[in-house]
Order: structure tokens, then C-alpha cells, then sequence
């Protein structure tokens, strides 16, 4: 009788459906100055920054005396699990906390309700990165929260014992000063600490060189194209990387990533720009605080020549459809992700959701390597079944049997086109 | 024995007891048939009202196309007839999975028992002080939350980390260090099996050794009085008395263990490789993960067939005991 | 107790074996709970929490209401058990004890429900609840954990009370008892032991259950198994904290089984049952 708990598990669960009693759209909006509104966000706002969640609450009541905001926290493997539930009752809320790879399998769905753009700060400058993941059909669903870049993380005292002295800035010396750490800290050493699954690394070597996850056919369809020479060209690279590099767990995703290195057992991490830092953390950190004066972040030169293209990792901001408040709502979302707010979310370590202020973070010695990592960046293909193709996992399966060896670069692609092109126009 | 629909009053000749009269007054046929219903009706008031419904739903979307649109209200709901019944039954995958989760839950629910029945009857020869220790332990483990288990586990049997590998390497000529256990089937099955045995024991240890006070000291002093030895004893006076409980355990041991779900599904990080996947993390991915609520019915009402099935071997043996005569 | 073979400390030897075979991950979770947080996952493992500290439990109650989710888990679970034995046990006996028509058929019910797998009934049943206006309240999830609670307590007392020879009650009642008489002398004492391992089972379950708390429950209101839950952000779990909290959610289980433990023993008074 063993329940399903948290973390990984989004249970989408078995359906009633009351076969809709007459459903009502976006048409209900109807507010006669509703008291209050609820707000659902993911427990990072409520472990790392509740003061700009209390100041978002505060503008929002200055605006309109005498209005309550209710905040609900759920982790993320839960969140959508009840959103799902909760949308098809009366009980859904007037704003919620998406991922920005999850906003478009619900926009498809028509689950939220429409923004007016013009209306929210800086929208004009939302990073593209972002913008697109919240705009479907030339219509606006969902506001920037914050965002994130990865970056290379690199432990210089490592570097230095093996004769590195300076962070490389091309591929070829990448390579070259990997090969020199490599083979002076041994076998059971990681250079290059880099989980197979962590899929969002391995398709940044797919774009570089040129490829992509799939490519619009037309009519709004999307066709895999992981087979297409140039993937397999990307897909190759980091199959050779990870041979010499990574001599760590071959099946974990990225989750670990920094624990692995808070114990010092790699020289470099590609990953969130987050994670060197949390290494770091007396917490973390068994290098004897070798971590905090050693480490430092660049941009990952890709084997193209150019900085490797980063996935833009962040949230949205959404109006579910159902919501009785809407313009509240709306405001609410200006007042937390506004200017203001982007200003707390810098400093806490994430990357503002526009250009305006983003651009002199690129000044800054500890966001330098983020801001300029995140001016180069790709984004998950806009099909309606894209959340199929996460959900079944086909690309961190993809890219563990290859790093595994159980299946070819080739024949690993192929079957995994196969098994996106099933799913990837379904909604 | 006669049918359970029988309402003679004499007691059966059974293993306990000699025949005896039928004693004091008895209520007429009549008013004892009501008694029973009126046990059973707040129990069946709960169950219908809070499960009938769901019940119900369940069926009737196994035999629909349902998805995240028709639960919100947005589109009608299409009727499929039995497509997702011959989708799954059709698919290869589905049967080599069904096969895996049985051989899965069999080992387990035999260690779960063997192990629950050995240590029932050695809390019962301990002193009271390792008893209590002992009893400690089961509890303790048996309550911890099972995302807490499994990522107790998860760290000892972690490759990169793990107590585990580093404890066997501190073995003479054995290095661990490293050592991926879930690099094949069989030896991370092993491992996610003994993470659900270990879960399962306390209940079944303590149950049974809650059985085991139900069974007379003087029955089994007699035995030995009579020359049999201690599996003697145990093969033929506690056993029989254990029959029932066991029974009930066993069945139940096979329904959890065939349903076992956060184990693996955790184990492997909310990706099961396909030589992990067992019935239900099999079903969830297929179904649930895409929204597919009219397939994950569907299988939902396939494994229930199944385990039917499994336990229709001891329906007929469950039936019969305390059949009243 | 007499043992044949076997000598006492032999018996005590294994005992303390099963002891550190079913403690250890308990241990390792004490362990990570009471050392300090770096501590948590270490190539190089420590065995024994040295520097003791209390850090990890400071966090885990500082970042998000404890106290408030472990009253309602209380509440809820003791409740479901309460109520849970009661009418469980009434179903049981009115099975086991009574012939009458159906009786096969409600017994595979109930052995039939306890298949389906609970995942597939979340939303229906949480569209039900929301229905009759029970969403985001305590009776609501104590009723859905009755449903669970209710198959498995039936199904496991039946197997006790069919142990329990009738030749016990008709023997009060010969000496006088009335019907119920009986049964309350007679055979409840010798459930005991059986209504022990129900219930804690029925707690255990009621307690550490958590996708049916999430999903009936707003935040507001939620568990303490779901509070567990908030020690996950997309930066990675605090583990250490995490454990510091699974160990005070397993307190009031351990304390719930030393108070009631006795009354196991309290079967012994198994001179009744005279053949």
C-alpha cells in the first residue's frame, strides 16, 4: 500500500469531467470587485524569496484597499497534478507559477486567459527567450517571471595543478585543458562533470552545431529532426565529451550536479549559474572551502566557434481562464515581476526577464558570465504535444543510451525522432 | 463444508472444538438475517458513497477519449469504444511488463512473508529488552514516509556517494567504489525489492505476531510432550491456527506488491528505464503523464482484472473460512 | 517461554541483528538529521553525528508552519482510526460471524476495491468531495481515508475473529451472558492484539498518506506529509532539514505504538481458550 509521493511525480490522475456543465470561457469575468485573490506559486518563492512575495501583496492592497491575497506553495512535480484537478471545479486560482516549458501545452488548451502585453513593465524588452514561451497564436498568456542561463563553473586550483592558468575561450583549448586535468587527476576524476540526461547541455551542442530538436513542417506541425546531419554532428561532440570527461553515474540528470561537486570530485560543471555557488555552500562544500576562493563562471565556448546557445531556463506568470479576477490578477503579476521586483530576483541570483536590466549585469563580475551566456539562447520547439515529448522523457533517454553505449549515436536519434514525431503534434 | 448461504445453526466440526449443543436462545431466522446488513451498513455507506461515483466515472471513461480539454469543460468527451482496451492489450511492452511485475511481486511477497513469519516467532523467544528493540525498529521503519525510505536508499545504494559502496569496499579485495546498481534489471530490481521488502515486514511481523498469541500455549506443549520437535510443532499446531491470517496477509501482500508505484518510480529519479518499469509506473507513463485519462482507466480497470485473477487461486479457500453452518 | 534448541543469547543475537537490519536506514535518517547539513551526503560517511546539532530541525521549522500541518495529520489520522475500528470491526464480525445471502459477494467487494489502484481515483473522487462542499476540509479527507482504511481493517480483522472459536461465546452465554455480553469478555479481548496491528497500521497509513492530502487540501490546511514536500525547489532538495523533519513527523508514530504495545501482550490471556 505504498502511496505516490512528491518531487518527480506529476500524477495527472484519473478524470470525472462532469462533462462540463456548460462551460464558461473567458467571458466570466465578470467581477463585482471580488475581495480577494489567490495566487499559486512554486515553494522557490516561498523558501528563497518571501519578501518580494510581500511586496507584491503590499502594492497590490495600496492600490485596492481593503483586497486579500491568499498564496498557495506547491512543489513543482505537484503543482500542474492539482492545477488540473482544480481548473475542471470552481476552485481554480487567479494566478499560477508555470514553467516555461509547461506554459504551452496548457495555452494550446486554452487553459488561460488572455493579457494585454502593453499593460505589464518592460514588456516591449522581454527577453525572447521568455517572451515566446508565454505568447501563442499572436496572443499574450503568460508574464515573465525570471530566468536563467547556464554557464561553465570551474575550479581554478584544479586547473592550475594541471598547468591550466586562464579559463579557455574557445572549444579546441576547452578540450585541450580538460584533457591536461584529466589525465592529472586520474581515472576515477571527473573533468567535466556532465550527467547524461541533463538534456538541456546536450541540445545546446545540437544547436550550435546548427541542428534542432525538431523543425516547423508547416500548418503549425512539427517533424524530428535529431537524425539530421548536423545533430548528429552536435550529438557527437558531446558523446565524445562525455567519454573522456564524465566517469561519474552515467543515468542521473542534473539534480545531484552540484552535490557531486561540492565534494570535489570534478574540476567543471555546465550548469545553472546557481549551482557553483550552491557547491559552495558550507552546506555542500567538502572541499574544505577550497570551492568559495577557487571557483569561477565563463561562458561555454561551443564547438562552432561561437558561445554555446543556452536553454533560457524560468517561469511564467499565468491567468488560469476560470479566474473570477482577473484584472486583480493581472495587476498582482505587474506588481511581482515589474521592475521592482526583477531588482530582488537579481539579487537572488536569477536573470531579469528584459534586456533593460540585464544589460549591466553583463558588467558585473559574478553575473557577467550568465547575462552574456543568456544573449545566446534556444528555445523548446512551439508544438502543441511538446509536453508530451517531456513528460515521456524521449531525449534523456535518447542521450543515456548513448552515453551508456547501448545504442549508437545514429540509431539512438533515429528511434528517438520516431517516438517524438508520435507524440509532438498531439494536444 | 456446505455453501456460506446455508443457515443451519449447529457448529461444524472443526479443528478446535468438539461438538456442543446449540446453547442459550437464539434469535428467530428472521430477525439474525438483519443483523448482519445493519454491521455492514456504515461500512458500505462510506465505501459506496465515496467510492461508487469515482467507481462508476472509472468504467465509463475507460470507454472514452479524455484529456485535459474535456476535463475542463472546454470540449465534449468522444466515445472509443474498446480502443484503449486494444491499444494496450495490444501492445508487446505491456505484456513483458505484466510478466516482470508478477515475478516481481511473487519474490517479494515470499521474502516479505518468510521474513515477517521468522521474525514473529523469534520476537516471541527474546528477552523483553531486544524485544522492545526489535519492535522499535519495525515501527520506526514502517513509519517513516516512503519518500523518506526511498531516498534513504536512493543515498545508500548511490554510485557516486552512496554508504553502501563504500562500506563493501572496505571489504578485503573488494572495490565498490563506484559501482552503479542499477546498471542492469536484475540486480536494481534487487535492490528496489529489498527497499519493498523492508517496508513491508513490520506489518506482517507484527500482525503475525499478534496471530501468534491466538495460539494456546497448552496445544503446543502437548506437541512436545508427544515428542514433536520444534518444526513439528510449528508445521502442525501453529501453522494450521496461522492459516487464516496468513492467508489474509498473503493476499493483501500480493495486492500492494503487484501496485507498488514511489519505490521504483523514486528510485529511479521519476524515470523508470524500461527494464525497471512494473505495472503501474508502466501504466502512469503511458497514461497519466500525457493526460490520457480514458487510456489510464483503462488500465487502471486492466490491473484490477489481473490481480482478480492472481487471487482468484485463493478466492475459493478465502470463502470458506469462518463459513458459519 | 520454553526454547528448544537454541539458547536465549543465541535468540538475542539474532534479534539484535534483525535490530541494526531494519534500523540502519532509520539510523541513517537520525543521522543525517542530528549532523550538521555539509555533512549530509558524504563520499567519506560519517557514522556518528558528531558536532550533535539542532540546525537542521531549526530549518525545517522555520520554512514553513510545522506545528499547524502536524495537528491536522494528528487529527485526521486519529480520527480515521478511531472511527475505522468501530465500523470496521462490526463489518468484520458480520462477516465472519453471520450466514447470509451476499456475503460472498460483499466479501469480494471488499477484497475487489482494495485492487483498484488509488491513483486512478484521484480527481473523480476530488470533483465528488468539491461537489458536497467538502474540499479544503478536515471530514473530507478523514471520509476518503476511511475508504482505504476500511477494506484492509475488515479484511485483517476477519482473519482474527475466525481464529476466535464460536464455542467461546456460546460458552458465556451458556453461563449467562447475553449476545453482546459475550462478545465484549469474551472475544474482544482476544482481538485485542489484532485491533493493535490494525490500527497502527490504519494510522501509519492515514499519516504518511500524501497525494489524496495534497490534492483535497489547500496549502493553507495542508498535512504534515505534504509539508515534507517543501524541502524541494528547483535548486534541489535540503535534505538535511528534510530529515530533520521526517524524524519529528515519525515521533508521534513510535510514541502512538509504545503506548499501545502492551495491550499485544495483553492477548496473552490466551487461558480462555480451553479446547
Amino acid at each position: 500500500m505504498k502511496r505516490k509521493l512528491i518531487a518527480a511525480i506529476g500524477l495527472a490522475g484519473m478524470v470525472v469531467g462532469v462533462a462540463a456543465c456548460g462551460s464558461d470561457k473567458a467571458s466570466d469575468k465578470a467581477e463585482s470587485t471580488p475581495k480577494s485573490i489567490t495566487v499559486w506559486l512554486t515553494v522557490d518563492a516561498q523558501n528563497n524569496w518571501p519578501e518580494l512575495v510581500k511586496q507584491a501583496d503590499a502594492a497590490l492592497k495600496k492600490a485596492h484597499p481593503g483586497v486579500t491575497v491568499k498564496h498557495e506553495y506547491y512543489a513543482w512535480g505537484d503543482k500542474n497534478t492539482k492545477f488540473d484537478a482544480v481548473l475542471a471545479s470552481d476552485k481554480a486560482p487567479d494566478v499560477i507559477e508555470m514553467g516555461n516549458t509547461e506554459m504551452l501545452g496548457y495555452e494550446i488548451k486554452g487553459a488561460f486567459a488572455e493579457l494585454d502585453a502593453s499593460k505589464f513593465d518592460n514588456s516591449s524588452d522581454w527577453l525572447d527567450g521568455l517572451k515566446a514561451s508565454g505568447e501563442y497564436a499572436g496572443k499574450t498568456y503568460g508574464v515573465p517571471y525570471y530566468a536563467g542561463a547556464r554557464v561553465a563553473a570551474w575550479r581554478t586550483d584544479i586547473a592550475k595543478k594541471a598547468g591550466v592558468t586562464t579559463t579557455p575561450t574557445t572549444y579546441t583549448e576547452l578540450t585541450a585543458d580538460l584533457d591536461k586535468i584529466q589525465a592529472k587527476e586520474g581515472g576515477k576524476f571527473s573533468a567535466w562533470y556532465q550527467p547524461s540526461r541533463d538534456w538541456y547541455a546536450a541540445m545546446s551542442f545540437v544547436y550550435d552545431a546548427g541542428g534542432a530538436i525538431a523543425t516547423d513542417s508547416g500548418g503549425g506541425k512539427f517533424t524530428a529532426s535529431l537524425s539530421s546531419a548536423e545533430a548528429v554532428k552536435g550529438l557527437t561532440a558531446w558523446k565524445a565529451a562525455i567519454g573522456k570527461y564524465m566517469h561519474g553515474d552515467l543515468t542521473k540528470d542534473e539534480s545531484d550536479r552540484y552535490i557531486v561537486f561540492g565534494q570535489g570530485k570534478s574540476a567543471m560543471i555546465y550548469g545553472a549559474s546557481w549551482e557553483g555557488g550552491a557547491a559552495a555552500d558550507p552546506k555542500v562544500d567538502k572541499t574544505g572551502g577550497k570551492l568559495k576562493t577557487n571557483l569561477t563562471q565563463f561562458v561555454f565556448p561551443g564547438p562552432s566557434g561561437k558561445n554555446m546557445p543556452v536553454f533560457l531556463g524560468g517561469s511564467d506568470l499565468a491567468v488560469p481562464v476560470k479566474s473570477k479576477a482577473q484584472d486583480l490578477a493581472a495587476e498582482w503579476i505587474n506588481d511581482f515581476t515589474g521592475t521592482a521586483g526583477q531588482k530582488v530576483l537579481i539579487g537572488k541570483g536569477n536573470l531579469p526577464n528584459n534586456t533593460t536590466q540585464l544589460a549591466p549585469l553583463k558588467s558585473v563580475e559574478a553575473t557577467k558570465a550568465t547575462a552574456t551566456a543568456a544573449e545566446s539562447s534556444w528555445f523548446i520547439p512551439a508544438a502543441a504535444g511538446w509536453s508530451n515529448v517531456e513528460k515521456a522523457q524521449i531525449l534523456q533517454d535518447m542521450l543515456q543510451s548513448i552515453a551508456t553505449g547501448k545504442k549508437t549515436v545514429a540509431q539512438a536519434a533515429a528511434d528517438a525522432d520516431t517516438a517524438i514525431d508520435k507524440v509532438i503534434n498531439n494536444s | 463444508m456446505s455453501a456460506a448461504e446455508t443457515t443451519t445453526v449447529e457448529a461444524p466440526p472443526t479443528r478446535h472444538s468438539s461438538p456442543l449443543p446449540p446453547p442459550g436462545p437464539r434469535r428467530s431466522r428472521r430477525s439474525a438475517a438483519g443483523v448482519p446488513w445493519l454491521l455492514l451498513a456504515p461500512t458500505l455507506l462510506v465505501l459506496l458513497l465515496v467510492l461508487g461515483y469515482p467507481l462508476v466515472r472509472l468504467v465509463t471513461l475507460s470507454f472514452q477519449h479524455f484529456g485535459q480539454p474535456q476535463l475542463w469543460g472546454f470540449k465534449p468527451a468522444e466515445w472509443a469504444g474498446f480502443g484503449n482496451f486494444t491499444t494496450i492489450l495490444g501492445d508487446g511492452e505491456f505484456w513483458s511488463v505484466v510478466w516482470r511485475t508478477v515475478w516481481f511481486a511473487g519474490g517479494a511477497v515470499l521474502l516479505t512473508m518468510v521474513l515477517g513469519m521468522l521474525l514473529a516467532l523469534l520476537l516471541q523467544r527474546v528477552s523483553p529488552w531486544v524485544k522492545i528493540l526489535v519492535n522499535i525498529a519495525l515501527v520506526a521503519s514502517w513509519a517513516m514516509p516512503v519518500i523518506v525510505a526511498v531516498t534513504v536508499f536512493k543515498w545508500m545504494f548511490d554510485s557516486d556517494y552512496g554508504v553502501l559502496n563504500w562500506l563493501l569496499s572496505k571489504l578485503p579485495g573488494v572495490d565498490f567504489d563506484g559501482h552503479n546498481w542499477f546498471a542492469t534489471g536484475p540486480q536494481g530490481l534487487a535492490v528496489i525489492m529489498l527497499l519493498v521488502v523492508w517496508g513491508a515486514v513490520p506489518f506482517v511481523a507484527i500482525t503475525l505476531g499478534a496471530g501468534l498469541t491466538q495460539v494456546p500455549k497448552e496445544l503446543e506443549e502437548a506437541a512436545r510432550l508427544d515428542g514433536a520437535g520444534a518444526l513439528g510443532t510449528f508445521r502442525y499446531v501453529t501453522l494450521p491456527i496461522l492459516k487464516p491470517i496468513i492467508v489474509m496477509l498473503t493476499t493483501l501482500s500480493v495486492i500492494w506488491d503487484m501496485g507498488v508505484f514511489p519505490q521504483v518510480y523514486l528510485m529511479r529519479g521519476g524515470h523508470p528505464e524500461p527494464e525497471f518499469q512494473l505495472l503501474t509506473t508502466y501504466s502512469y507513463t503511458k497514461a497519466f503523464v500525457v493526460n490520457d485519462y480514458g487510456g489510464g482507466s483503462a488500465i487502471a480497470l486492466i490491473t484490477v482484472a489481473l490481480l482478480l485473477g492472481v487471487v482468484a487461486v485463493y478466492m475459493r479457500q478465502m470463502l470458506k473460512i469462518g463459513e458459519v453452518e | 517461554m520454553k526454547t528448544t534448541g537454541m539458547s536465549k543469547l543465541g535468540y538475542n543475537a539474532l534479534g539484535l541483528l534483525a535490530f541494526v537490519g531494519f534500523g540502519f536506514p532509520v539510523y541513517w535518517m537520525l543521522n543525517t538529521a542530528f549532523k550538521p547539513a555539509k555533512d549530509a551526503i558524504d563520499p567519506d560517511p560519517h557514522f556518528i553525528p558528531w558536532p550533535l546539532s539542532l540546525e537542521n530541525f531549526r530549518r525545517a521549522l522555520s520554512i514553513a508552519d510545522f506545528w499547524g500541518p502536524v495537528g491536522r495529520s494528528l487529527i485526521v489520522s486519529l480520527s480515521t482510526v478511531g472511527i475505522g475500528l468501530v465500523v470496521g470491526l462490526l463489518a468484520a464480525l458480520a462477516i465472519s460471524r453471520f450466514a447470509f445471502r451476499g456475503r460472498k459477494i460483499v466479501i469480494v467487494g471488499i477484497l475487489a476495491v482494495q485492487m483498484v489502484p488509488l491513483v486512478a481515483m484521484i480527481i473523480p473522487v476530488f470533483l465528488l468531495l468539491n461537489d458536497l462542499g467538502q474540499y479544503d476540509k478536515l471530514p473530507g479527507l478523514i471520509l476518503t481515508y476511511l475508504t482505504f482504511i476500511l477494506p484492509f481493517t475488515v479484511w485483517t480483522l476477519r482473519g482474527f475473529i475466525v481464529n476466535i472459536p464460536k464455542e467461546l461465546e456460546e460458552a458465556a452465554m451458556v453461563d449467562g451472558c447475553s449476545r453482546t455480553g459475550a462478545f465484549v469478555r469474551v472475544v474482544f479481548p482476544l482481538l485485542a492484539p489484532g485491533l493493535v496491528a490494525t490500527s497502527i497500521y490504519g494510522f501509519i497509513q492515514a499519516w504518511n498518506e500524501y497525494l489524496y492530502a495534497l490534492m483535497l487540501l489547500s496549502q493553507q490546511h495542508q498535512t504534515a506529509t505534504v509539508w515534507l514536500s517543501s524541502f524541494t525547489t528547483s535548486h534541489g532538495t535540503e535534505y538535511a532539514p528534510m530529515m530533520a523533519g521526517s524524524t519529528m513527523m515519525a515521533i508521534p508514530v513510535v510514541i502512538l505504538f509504545l503506548i499501545v504495545q502492551r495491550k499485544m501482550a495483553a492477548g496473552l490471556t490466551a487461558g480462555a481458550v480451553k479446547g
